[in-house]
């Protein structure tokens, strides 16, 4: 079928219709490719900013009773140290990794929604520099970067510095949440022809998981950033012991995020660490499925450790013995990584380059982070070295040698495909040493500091407690790692500015984004390739060439579409083709009225934060209006003789992928809420509280009818459709006005039923669980208008039913919240006997 | 290649030098030169733990260097499934069951199960700590930032706060216990050697974390409990010069008791001559700190919940000192 | 079942013995919470009390179901998606296999503390 090859027509064609517009045009970037770098040098700039701060902390510390700094900005640079590491670098560094290498990698021209990619992009700008802006105007978080309450309430911290980082980091959040959704969809859908599963590389698996654990990782810590942040803007005490709340449920809400978190990081450099090793032995990996089992198992077991943080906090033995436990488990995935990479170097044929000199510093420096992270797993051990040094000592080996090692290995591995640029490696190893030599200089002895008897966080120490030499010598180690850092980043600037131009797949790897051009194509391949194994460079003869020369699958353009392929998960059988989006603003403005919401709440401004917020959800809904195709198209060839339909009129089109990875998400939003509700029940000091809610039984009834209802008349608009039969318009309607209805009986529990949230725990949070339910049925509500909208407008047929169907599935989750919700908190008191 | 090798262990070898030369560190405040029960055993769990962890460091190390800078060419060591399974699953199965059923036997011993032989509660607040004991007829003795303790006696600690989280720790003894609001945690000591040591907040609280530190005098039993008697129902408030004491009366004593019967709302400074620090640990009290401290307390310890005394004249902060002094 | 059910239910097949795993894990650490509170037991009664028991019950069944997995997992292997090859359905069941051993030594190592110390000291 010679008609399906791609000339060099239709590649001039491709580039026209992925290239990003100049100018201001760049604004409406939506390209993974762009995306993916702008992430990666942003995160690159906070990583500087956030070395800088340590600094500033290293040399405060470097005598007994320093005055370089006082208390105030002591606390604000240690907090911000943190924070700015922990979410302006780490997790946007692996986002911008995964979102410019995993469609390369998977063979398609982007992602699965390229737009809510620039979207993310957006917040994590927004939000950093709102965190960044506070520092400079000396309101900067100063509470620590884990916030724990009541230091960080309104009482002890009176100023905006705990607001900026409520706010600030959970705009970041939003970016975290997108990418987890994103690529979720991406990674099953988005892929080529005869990639299944178990020929994914495991790059692909890798960010699988981790995009998954961002999805149930990140809504914990926002749940209780938002309660937090209600609690100091209103007066609900969610955490204040005194009304029914409880400071630990901060610590749980935290902690259940904060340690999936150090997963979240090390699982994509792991993933690096585990494409390099392959290339550089000239084999496949070893263990392939040991591999995905131990990823599979780190994703699971990590959810299981959070209380590891609070050892100290009073928790009855044997359930610290739980999670000491857990802790102690989750280094068996680990180590099975390790002797996979081990076998796989011993099975082949080594190839000594610099990556590797980098890679032999991550082993080194995480087997030593990860042994002393078992020792802190152990109870009584950690009693004594809990909040010491030592601890500091051990989250830097571990992020440092898990993470910033691993990291700067594969930007060297990577640097001839992103730039195209001849690697050259003199500069480099004198990078490695002083930053290998300078990182143990500072830290391994910080051990022994904690054991001497430093705790973390303190901002002077005195004389004569042997400290002083240990700590003058973590901060000589840590001016020499800074040297090297600069040097890495002359050595990187230099390669990219004037180094030689790199040959084609430099190292000789075997996974596809080696075919492509150094530096690639905006449209990465010109034609999508059918894979027959896991290495397909090394086992498919001259397939680079085909690729390029547009022997493969999508090679033709028409209608001025992007297409890429979608695949059943499982088999990697193509099933549809998916028209990608252009460059568009609207990302840019929807983050703009996130930012107007977000910022004005910060500033106590709420009528403008209202305006804020419903204009994000217009310009979200605009947003979805883009989309979609206003009639049916026939199958489509994609090359091989193979016709596909176009994803709209798909039933597993991605955006029902990204739904159900967004109500994951949210359902464990939800699901924590719900925790958060019986933990303060069965452990806060100050309950019961005065009186429980008293509606009556008829109006909850009539609110779960109603939801009820309104998922039926969602389902039957469906059904009606795809049968072709009229009437679909009302029926929608229907289901509007109900969810309307269930709207209005949410909040007359509230109004009726409740004391004052500002009175106790049990009504503030019990309004937070119903106004969480009515805001999940008004957009319920606003979902059917919109399905009416766009069937007027003619963008659902029979054949293109997404729209409806994805309202049946809000519907759907909205209805089963309604009745856990209103069922729990009507029927607890009855059941405890404590009802009115 | 091998020069690469050599640069590695070099920096090694001396900072293990170091840390063998700098011994476990300060007597008063190392986790590292335990003088109670509880920390007696997490130091010898430590030191077999630090042990296990270097001597895995170097093996994991040899085995990476091996793979990569070997002589030979060719594939070697053991079929990958083997390597996977003894190095990956076998090996750590075991090493961490034993330590983990070893940690819950010692955790378990450690808990303060039956009645102990003293109980001091314990108050954490910004940025000082006030300890209360019980006398021979159930009255109560409120000291602050010193904590005196019998040597061999099962001594538990009820740790509650009057803020924000805190943590109560001292080194030489044990573990550390967290001051929750809301919450009495408990805690058991049993020291076992007598000496002065230095107890800290190990969660970081705000603006003066760093200066919140405490003095722990482990006594002899029979004199522990002679110094109980002498401290139940101290009383100083009309001890010295009578300048001092209006002064006192006029600046001090809404927040600040001389008998240690009272509980105000700042620290009790009924025995503050005996105490060797001023300001928690701040500065050491001598006669010019403790006028310094006085007149300048907001300078030394920025922040702290003192009203600041700046306004005072010289010859009112000499009659404080004195009559704090007790002359 | 819809091309989406059909792959949901083969990832959670994936991941199964770890799903089980987690459940334990929360019904462990609930019952224990609650449980204590319910009957705090005193340290003194050693092993011999309703908290320990039911804890004891909790991981029986949670094994029990792991060990079911394990014999579904031996009697019937899963079966390959249409137009998937047999390498990547190798791939699957092996993957499922390790995951279920794995959850069977995780379940084990949470759960022998309880029958070490009395639960609810400290």
């Amino acid at each position: 079928m010679n008609d399906t090859v791609g000339t060099a027509e239709d590649r001039r064609e491709l580039t026209r219709l992925f290239s990003t517009p100049p100018g201001l045009g760049r604004l409406a970037a939506v390209n993974h490719s762009v995306i993916g770098l702008r992430f990666m040098l942003v995160a690159a700039m906070f990583f500087i900013l956030g070395g800088l701060l340590a600094m500033l902390l290293r040399a405060q510390l470097a005598i007994p009773g320093n005055e370089f700094l006082d208390n105030e900005a002591y606390s604000q640079i240690f907090t911000m140290h943190g924070t700015v590491m922990m979410f302006l670098f780490a997790i946007p560094l692996i986002e911008g990794l995964a979102l410019y290498f995993i469609p390369k990698y998977l063979g398609a021209r982007d992602l699965s929604f390229p737009r809510l990619s620039a979207f993310g992009f957006w917040c994590y700008l927004f939000g950093g520099l709102i965190l960044l802006g506070s520092m400079f105007a000396g309101v900067a978080p100063d509470t620590g970067w884990f916030m724990y309450t009541p230091l960080s309430g309104r009482e002890f911290t009176p100023g905006i510095n705990a607001d900026v980082w409520l706010i600030g980091v959970t705009f970041v959040e939003v970016s975290a949440i997108a990418f987890g959704i994103e690529l979720v969809a991406t990674v099953l859908k988005v892929r080529t022809a005869g990639m299944s599963l178990g020929r994914m590389p495991l790059f692909g698996w890798y960010i699988l998981i981790t995009a998954l654990m961002m999805v149930i990782g990140f809504p914990p810590l926002i749940l209780a950033s938002v309660l937090l942040e209600i609690e100091r803007a209103f007066g609900w005490p969610f955490f204040d012991v005194a009304l029914g709340g409880d400071p630990l449920l901060w610590q749980h809400l935290f902690w259940l995020f904060g340690h999936p978190e150090v997963y979240i990081i090390f699982l994509p450099a792991a993933a690096t660490v585990s494409m390099m090793i392959p290339t550089f032995s000239r084999r496949p990996l070893a263990g392939y499925h040991w591999v995905v089992g131990a990823i599979i198992a780190t994703g699971f077991i990590s959810f299981g450790l959070w209380v590891h943080h609070m050892f100290t906090v009073g928790i009855p033995h044997l359930a610290l013995v739980f999670f000491s436990a857990a802790s102690m488990f989750v280094a068996l995935p680990t180590t099975i990584q390790f002797f996979a990479w081990l076998a796989t170097l011993w099975q082949g044929r080594p190839v000594r380059r610099l990556p590797m000199l980098y890679l032999f510093g991550f082993l080194f420096i995480f087997v030593c982070g990860g042994l002393t992270g078992v020792m802190l797993a152990l109870v009584p051990f950690n009693w004594q070295a809990h909040d010491t040094h030592f601890v500091v000592a051990h989250l830097h080996y571990v992020l440092i040698g898990g993470f910033v090692f691993p990291v700067i290995a594969a930007l060297y591995y990577w640097l001839p495909l992103l730039s195209g640029r001849e690697v050259s490696g003199r500069l480099g190893q004198w990078a490695f040493w002083l930053l290998f030599i300078g990182f143990n200089l500072t830290f391994l002895h910080m051990h022994l500091t904690g054991l001497v008897g430093m705790p973390r966080r303190v901002y002077t120490y005195p004389e004569g407690l042997g400290w002083e030499w240990l700590n003058l010598l973590s901060t000589i180690g840590g001016f020499i790692m800074t040297a090297g850092f600069a040097a890495l980043l002359l050595d990187v600037l230099a390669t990219v500015r004037t180094g030689a131009r790199s040959k084609r797949n430099p190292w000789q790897g075997g996974t596809l984004e080696w075919s492509l051009d150094h530096p690639p194509a905006v449209y990465n391949f010109a034609s999508l390739p059918e894979v027959t194994s896991r290495e397909p460079l090394w086992e498919q003869q001259d397939l680079a060439i085909d690729i390029r020369e547009g022997r493969g699958y999508l090679a033709r353009t028409r209608n001025g579409w992007q297409e890429t392929l979608g695949v059943q998960a499982i088999s990697g059988r193509p099933d549809q083709i998916i028209l990608l989006p252009g460059p568009t603003y609207i990302p840019l403005i929807t983050a703009s009225c996130l930012l107007v919401f977000f910022l004005s709440f910060l500033l106590g401004i709420y009528w403008l934060s209202a305006i804020g917020a419903a204009a994000s959800l217009l310009a979200a809904l605009r947003w979805a209006w883009a989309g979609g195709l206003d009639r049916d198209w026939p199958d489509q060839y994609a090359g091989s003789g193979l016709k596909l339909p176009l994803h709209p009129q798909v039933i597993e089109a991605p955006g029902w992928w990204g739904m159900l990875a967004g109500l994951l998400c949210n359902g464990t939003f939800f699901i924590t809420a719900l925790f958060g509700y019986l933990y303060l029940w069965a452990v806060a000091p100050e309950w019961p509280p005065e009186s429980f809610i008293a509606t009556g039984i008829l109006l909850p009834a009539l609110t779960v009818v109603m939801a009820l209802l309104a998922l039926m008349a969602f389902h039957q608009a469906v059904r009606v459709n795809r049968l072709g039969q009229g009437g679909v318009g009302t029926v929608l309607l229907a289901s509007a006005a109900l969810s309307a209805a269930a709207v209005v009986g949410c909040a007359l529990q509230i109004s009726t039923g409740l004391p004052e949230p500002t009175t106790h725990a049990y009504a503030a949070l019990t309004t937070f669980l119903l106004g969480y339910c009515g805001l999940h049925a008004l957009i319920a509500g606003v979902l059917g208008v919109y399905c009416w909208l766009r069937l007027r407008a003619g963008y659902v047929s029979a054949l293109r039913s997404l729209d409806l169907r994805l309202s049946r599935v809000w519907a759907g989750y909205t209805a089963a919240v309604i009745v856990i919700a209103v069922t729990l908190i009507q029927g607890l008191p009855l059941l405890l006997g404590v009802g009115s | 290649m091998a020069g690469h090798v050599r640069k590695v262990i070099t920096p090694a070898v001396v900072v293990t030098s170091a840390l063998l030369v700098s011994g476990c560190g300060d007597p008063t405040v190392s986790a590292l030169a335990p003088a109670g029960e509880a920390a007696s055993e997490i130091a010898r769990i430590t030191w077999i733990m630090i042990a296990a962890t270097l001597f895995l460091m170097v093996v994991m190390s040899a085995l990476g260097l091996h793979a990569v800078y070997r002589k030979s060419d060719g594939p070697v060591g053991p079929s990958p499934l083997a390597v996977i399974l003894a190095g990956g699953v076998i090996v750590p199965t075991v090493v961490l069951l034993a330590l983990l059923v070893f940690g819950v036997r010692s955790g378990d011993a450690m808990l303060p199960v039956g009645e102990p032989a003293v109980e001091v509660r314990v108050t954490a607040h910004q940025w000082w700590w006030r300890f209360e004991y019980r006398d021979a007829d159930g009255g109560s003795i409120f000291t602050a930032n010193e904590l005196h303790l019998p040597v061999g006696e099962t001594i538990d600690i009820v740790v509650e706060s009057a803020d924000v989280i805190h943590s109560f720790w001292v080194p030489a003894l044990g573990g550390k216990i967290d001051a929750i609001p809301g919450r009495a945690n408990r805690m058991r000591l049993r020291p076992t050697e007598t000496g002065q040591f230095r107890g800290q907040c190990a969660e970081f609280c705000g603006a003066q974390h760093a200066r919140m530190a405490f003095d722990v005098q482990v006594h002899p039993s029979d004199d522990f409990h002679d110094l109980l008697r002498a401290m139940s129902g101290l009383d100083r408030r009309d001890t010295g010069p009578a300048a001092g004491r209006e002064a006192f009366e006029q600046h001090c004593m809404e927040c600040h008791s001389r008998a240690t019967d009272h509980d105000f709302e700042g620290p009790n400074l009924a025995r503050l001559a005996e105490r060797p620090w001023l300001g928690a640990g701040t500065i050491s009290n001598t006669p010019e700190n403790l006028r310094e401290w006085i007149a300048g307390h907001q300078t030394l310890k920025p922040g702290n919940r003192m009203p600041d005394h700046g306004a005072l004249n010289e010859d009112t902060v000499e009659a404080l000192a004195r009559y704090l002094e007790g002359e | 079942m819809t091309p989406a059910g059909w792959t949901i239910r083969a990832l959670l097949r994936l991941s199964a013995g770890l799903v089980v795993w987690a459940s334990a894990f929360v019904f462990l650490y609930a019952g224990f919470s609650l449980g204590c509170q319910a009957w705090a037991p005193s340290p003194d009664e050693g092993l011999n009390n309703p908290v320990t028991f039911m804890l004891a019950g909790f991981a029986v069944v949670h094994l029990s179901v792991l060990a079911l997995l394990g014999w579904l997992w031996w009697r019937r292997p899963v079966a390959a998606d249409r137009g998937e090859s047999e390498t990547s359905r190798r791939v699957r069941h092996r993957v499922e296999g390790l995951v279920l051993v794995c959850s069977i030594l995780a379940l084990v190592w949470i759960a022998f503390p309880v029958f070490m110390v009395a639960p609810c000291a400290g």
